[in-house]
């Protein structure tokens, strides 16, 4: 029997099927499907023009199959007969492979199967349509789907040969026994996870439950006042027994709750944790380091009569006139609800009044006053500063010929000395010339 | 008991990259209970003073950090009277399950290099590692000579 199919054989293992042929002619026929290696970078897959949505990142494509049978004369005088077939490559491009395959043992004139598969493992993604690590699928959604499937199943099925080193158990372990946790990718394995997680859940201290890395941020203990576990549901259920999970969660839920009543010291050389007797209490005293401050602005106490002083007041005001209630109650707390009211109140009035002077006035170019015109041409002079300019356009106009502006061809004011620029002024001119009658 | 073999890779793995400065002897019998011996770095103010420090691993290890404890009385902000240390690796909240004991006697030499008058066990000796070092420096000293 062959060599090169013992070899193969060996290798390749399920991969690699063949059968010693009856006819005269041939010697053997089988099937050989190669996988890709991991690719090099990411490829984001794209299914027709569509991007939004269907962009998915993948490390492996699925296989290519060679079909082959071998002649009698192989390898020294003649090819290998085969075709390639493939569930994801288009015909045309599986048919450009063939060719370079081909081509393979042409320079060759030798056993060639196990450059066929280094071939297909990577080179012959030059044959396909990528760009910008950007690969177009031309195909169904299912198809689509079923790449996105075999690069998750792939991953896992090497993953799970591959071995790792428990960093707690200090023990060599097959992936199989092994989890990598979603958010920093450490691996630990599953019996270590189990029974770290199973005793820090059952004694309650789950600000604890996060990757066992020695070198992995505690994103816990960096963000006050929020409870946030850097192992995602997805995980834990994997790592701890049914009932152990939804105590976590429990547990989770409620460390929530109580952080509203948990406040830390705003001194950064301090930061010690604070228990506040009421949520209703704005001032709030460090036990450790005697800091009075007020719970919402965080500034030293400013007394109870005093609000907080505001930082940004347009945001401020924004959150206050939203739909959300919770946040409207929490405002009026912190500042009064009084307070706040007339704040709101000024904010908006001082609003209209921009908006009341961009429709109605026209800021001299020179001293930035707002200037009103009531009647009159639009060659205006600043009442402040003597300015001359267009109240059309808010230009500058040359003080020694102002009506240049306006009979200059080429101005975007030509011809318009005299215009109202909106009906709104017109009325207004005219209630007030009304007034002046009586 | 997963803990037991831990501690048992941990005197392996020490035994191959000692630590110099440091002697691990555990008790006959109790692999759970460590003696160590921690010599002070040249480049620190306990400079020539060997120190006694008990390691004590529970069964809970390596999911509960090891006590760890000096045996001989030390000068020093983050050690209070009865040796218990204050270094930031071996506190509950951060203590992580794949921290290498190595790593551990590493902070120890460190803490004996820099002390942390930011994080004391003793205010009074941190105020004074602060604001006098002469005293402190006389007083750790002292000390050496009388305990080690």
């Amino acid at each position: 029997m062959d060599d090169e199919l013992l070899a193969m054989k060996a290798v390749f293992e399920e991969d690699f099927t063949f059968e010693i042929s009856q006819k005269e002619d041939s010697l053997a026929t089988g099937t050989f499907t190669v996988h890709s290696d991991r690719l090099e970078n990411d490829l984001i897959l794209k299914l027709g023009n569509i991007v939004a949505g269907n962009e998915y990142r993948v490390n492996y494509l699925p296989p290519i199959t060679i079909v082959f049978e071998i002649p009698a004369n192989y390898p020294q005088n003649e090819p290998l007969k085969f075709y390639c077939s493939s569930t994801w490559v288009p015909n045309l491009t599986l048919l450009k492979i063939k060719k370079k395959l081909l081509n393979v043992w042409k320079n060759l004139k030798d056993y060639c199967l196990f450059e066929y598969s280094e071939y297909l493992k990577r080179d012959f993604l030059e044959n396909l349509d990528i760009c910008d690590n950007i690969l177009c699928v031309n195909g169904s959604e299912g198809l689509f789907e079923n790449i996105i499937l075999y690069n998750k199943e792939r991953q896992q099925k090497l993953f799970d040969e591959d071995w790792f080193n428990c960093g707690v158990c200090g023990e060599e372990k097959k992936g199989i026994f092994c989890i990598m946790l979603a958010k920093c990718k450490h691996v630990f394995c599953k019996e270590c996870l189990n029974e770290y997680f199973t005793l820090l859940i059952t004694e309650g201290s789950i600000e604890n439950v996060t990757c066992p890395d020695f070198e992995c941020k505690r994103i816990a203990s960096k963000r006050q006042h929020k409870f946030l576990s850097d192992i995602v549901d997805f995980d834990m259920k994997q790592i701890v027994e049914k009932d152990l999970f939804s105590r976590f969660k429990n547990l989770q839920e409620k460390k929530k709750l109580e952080g509203l009543n948990i406040i830390y010291c705003p001194r950064i050389f301090c930061q010690s944790p604070i228990i506040r007797e009421s949520t209703d209490e704005k001032l709030c005293i460090c036990s450790n380091c005697k800091f009075s401050f007020c719970v919402h602005c965080s500034k030293s106490w400013h007394g109870y009569t005093n609000y907080c002083q505001i930082r940004n007041l347009e945001s401020l005001v924004n959150s206050y006139l939203s739909e959300n209630s919770e946040e409207k109650a929490l405002i009026e707390k912190q500042y009064g609800k009084k307070n706040i009211e007339k704040i709101v109140f000024r904010y908006q009035e001082e609003l209209k009044n921009k908006e009341w002077y961009s429709e109605n006035s026209q800021c001299c170019p020179s001293c930035k006053a707002a200037i009103q015109k009531s009647e009159g041409c639009n060659h205006m002079t600043c009442s402040k500063c003597n300015t001359h300019f267009c109240y059309r356009c808010g230009n500058l106009i040359n003080q020694l010929s102002p009506y240049a502006h306006f009979n200059d061809k080429n101005s975007p004011c030509y011809g318009k000395l005299f215009d109202f620029n909106s009906e709104g002024n017109e009325e207004w001119a005219l209630g007030e010339f009304d007034a002046e009658i009586e | 008991m997963s803990s037991q073999r831990r501690i048992q890779k941990e005197l392996v793995d020490f035994n191959k990259s000692p630590i110099t400065g440091i002697e691990i002897t555990p008790e006959e019998n109790n692999l759970y209970k460590w003696k160590v011996t921690l010599t002070a770095p040249n480049n620190s103010l306990y400079k020539g003073a060997v120190f006694k420090v008990n390691v004590e691993f529970s069964t809970d290890f390596p999911f509960k950090p090891p006590k760890v404890v000096f045996g001989t009385k030390i000068y020093h902000p983050n050690v209070d009277d009865d040796g218990s240390i204050c270094v930031g690796i071996l506190k509950n909240e951060m203590w992580k399950p794949s921290t290498k004991i190595t790593e551990v006697f590493y902070a120890l030499l460190d803490l004996l290099e820099n002390p942390n008058p930011d994080d004391p066990l003793q205010t009074s000796i941190a105020e004074q590692y602060r604001n006098d070092p002469a005293t402190f420096s006389k007083n750790v000293k002292e000390y050496i000579k009388k305990y080690c």
